[in-house]
């Protein structure tokens, strides 16, 4: 079992606090298995069992919408290359993620395939634009590499 | 699967508070050549031998990086490893895979591994199984205390994450790309899953890069297309040894370049052998720094999951997202945030059952008795659709027949559509 004060938190220790509940409660205990149903009309269900998973919700998070038009300063820090760099760029909301993908590519020296952008811990899609993710001027944006080999 | 003491019995209690003063140098668990053996982990503070000795871990993908979380985790002393691996040992591998060291090319990776870590610690159990990780025996998943994934693509990490997610398992993934890693634990329903982030690129790519007719997204592409084309011609694979097969898929892939990416380079005979053999560059120093940081973990992990609640836990538990540059030695860590519309762990997922059942009950009774309990609704006429998802091949099983029949297995989840006009839900089987 998990216990609740020792985990990790790095920024958020309510939003830490509110896991450990939840991984805690995940977890299988007798508490979680549901009573057996009986079936007398047919004997081949005397035991049969139901357990259902803990009913969970969680809050919808809003997202800042930046007005369309009005241009915001980002910056970008990139975590691949042979030295940390952060570039400050200005650019518009409405801008499309793999437009500034090319951007970024050409200021930073890598190929747009070789690098994700991560706004929030959120990676960007693509075919997304930059408005759809939470930005606000100042914000600090990682450049970050598509990792999936591991053979 | 995990035992927890009763805590109303006042025995029980005064026995808890006894075992908790039991070191690991006066356990009855282990034999006086495993003290030895194990004498400088003991004196680790907090450290529990015996209870990574009761813990089963399953490592899918035995390759740079799982070799070397299998070495680490062996030599640790965990009781039982579960290796699975469909792959065989080539000569490229030797470069980092440490374990294939004197294999014969082509012999089963997930085997020969294991026949090497049991040499290394002849005190712990290690299962091989090569076969694709949709494959496996449902019932292992559900065995494992936690899942280590050394994959090398979204897809089978993908599947791997809904094992998780089902089983209510942690998944410990990482990944490299060249001189980078990253390493990410999923803790299901506690933080962001692996398909949280969905990224429509993925599909695209595929699309995109697959088919002779689509239209390349991306500069690489043209290069595939030229693959494919040669394949479609000769019927068989190019031969990267070839150097005029090379240039005749880079001369399609050039040719394609110019029209839908004027102003491009033209690729390099370099440049088409890469991607045509398409290989990632990986060295085993990255790999082993991003293998160690899941060992490690998952030592934690295992000493959180079969800790009692009252008792100190071994450090706390890494939730956030690390990333590695090996040409600066800088770490990076972010916390991701979860998707409250994720398919698999947000709040329109399908729901999940476990269902005790014998093996001679026929589907149809039990997903029945399933809607009346739950109120889902079966139209007569349509009923619900079944479909086999624990293997690589998806396919419908009857309405009609018995778990046996369907050669359904112990914790096997199947998924179940077309109830209320269009309801999914997982049932995952639990034998008697």
């Amino acid at each position: 079992m998990i216990e609740t004060d020792n985990f990790s938190s790095v920024k958020s220790q309510p939003i830490m606090l509110f896991c450990i509940v939840k991984y805690s409660k995940m977890l299988p205990t007798k508490e979680n298995e549901m009573e057996c149903y009986s079936m007398s009309e047919n004997e081949d269900f005397d035991e049969l069992e139901i357990e259902e998973e803990e009913e969970e919700t969680l809050e919808t998070q809003m997202r800042t919408k930046v007005p369309s038009g009005t241009q915001i300063t980002l910056f970008f820090r990139s975590t691949i290359g042979p030295g940390e760099k952060i570039e400050k760029l200005s650019v518009n909301p409405e801008m499309g993620v793999s437009e500034l993908k090319e951007t970024l590519g050409g200021i930073f020296g890598l190929s747009p395939q070789d690098f994700h952008i991560s706004i929030g811990g959120r990676t960007l899609d693509n075919d997304d634009v930059l408005s759809n993710y939470d930005i606000e001027n100042g914000l600090e944006c990682l450049i970050i590499p598509v990792s999936t080999a591991g053979i | 699967m995990l035992d927890y003491p009763c805590f109303n019995s006042g025995n029980l209690i005064l026995k808890m508070i006894k075992m908790s003063n039991v070191s690991d140098f006066t356990s009855n668990k282990f034999t006086d050549e495993e003290k030895r053996r194990f004498d400088r982990q003991f004196r680790l503070p907090g450290w529990k031998q015996e209870t990574l000795k009761k813990s089963t871990v399953l490592i899918v993908g035995i390759g740079g990086l799982g070799v070397e979380v299998a070495k680490n985790l062996a030599m640790v002393g965990v009781g039982k490893l579960i290796l699975v691996d469909l792959d065989t040992v080539e000569y490229s591998n030797l470069n980092r895979q440490v374990l294939f060291i004197g294999a014969p090319e082509g012999v089963s990776k997930a085997e020969f591994a294991a026949k090497r870590l049991r040499e290394m610690n002849p005190f712990i159990s290690v299962k091989a199984y090569s076969c694709a990780l949709q494959n496996l025996p449902p019932h292992l998943y559900h065995e494992a205390d936690l899942y280590i994934a050394g994959l090398d693509s979204i897809e089978a990490r993908s599947e791997l994450n809904r094992r998780a997610i089902h089983n209510h398992r942690p998944l410990i993934d990482a990944g490299t790309a060249a001189y980078n890693g990253h390493v990410y634990c999923v803790f299901p329903f506690s933080n962001a899953c692996l398909e949280c982030d969905p990224l429509t690129e993925r599909e695209q790519d595929q699309l995109g890069a697959c088919t002779l007719v689509g239209v390349p997204r991306k500069p690489a592409h043209c290069i595939l297309k030229g693959q494919l084309q040669f394949e479609q011609d000769h019927g068989r694979p190019v031969d990267i040894m070839k150097p005029k097969e090379i240039s005749t898929v880079r001369e399609y892939a050039n040719t394609l370049l110019k029209a839908y990416f004027p102003g491009s380079q033209p690729f390099s005979p370099d440049q088409v052998i890469q991607i045509v053999d398409n290989h990632e560059a990986t060295v085993i120093t990255i790999n082993c720094v991003m293998a160690s940081l899941q060992s490690q973990e998952a030592v934690k992990i295992l000493h959180h999951i079969h800790t009692p609640k009252d008792q100190k836990k071994l450090g706390s538990l890494q939730l956030n997202y690390v990333i590695y540059n090996g040409l600066t030695g800088k770490f990076y860590e972010m916390e991701k945030p979860r998707n409250p519309d994720c398919t698999m762990c947000g709040n329109t997922r399908a729901p999940l059952y476990r269902i005790k059942v014998k093996p001679k009950f026929l589907l149809k009774k039990i997903i029945t008795k399933l809607a009346q309990e739950k109120k889902y609704q079966i139209d007569p006429e349509f009923p619900p659709s079944i479909f086999r998802i624990d293997s690589s091949e998806v396919n419908e099983i009857d309405w009609n027949s018995s778990l046996s029949e369907a050669k359904l297995r112990d914790y096997e989840t199947i998924l179940v559509t077309g109830l209320d006009d269009g309801t999914q839900i997982y049932l995952t089987l639990k034998f008697m």
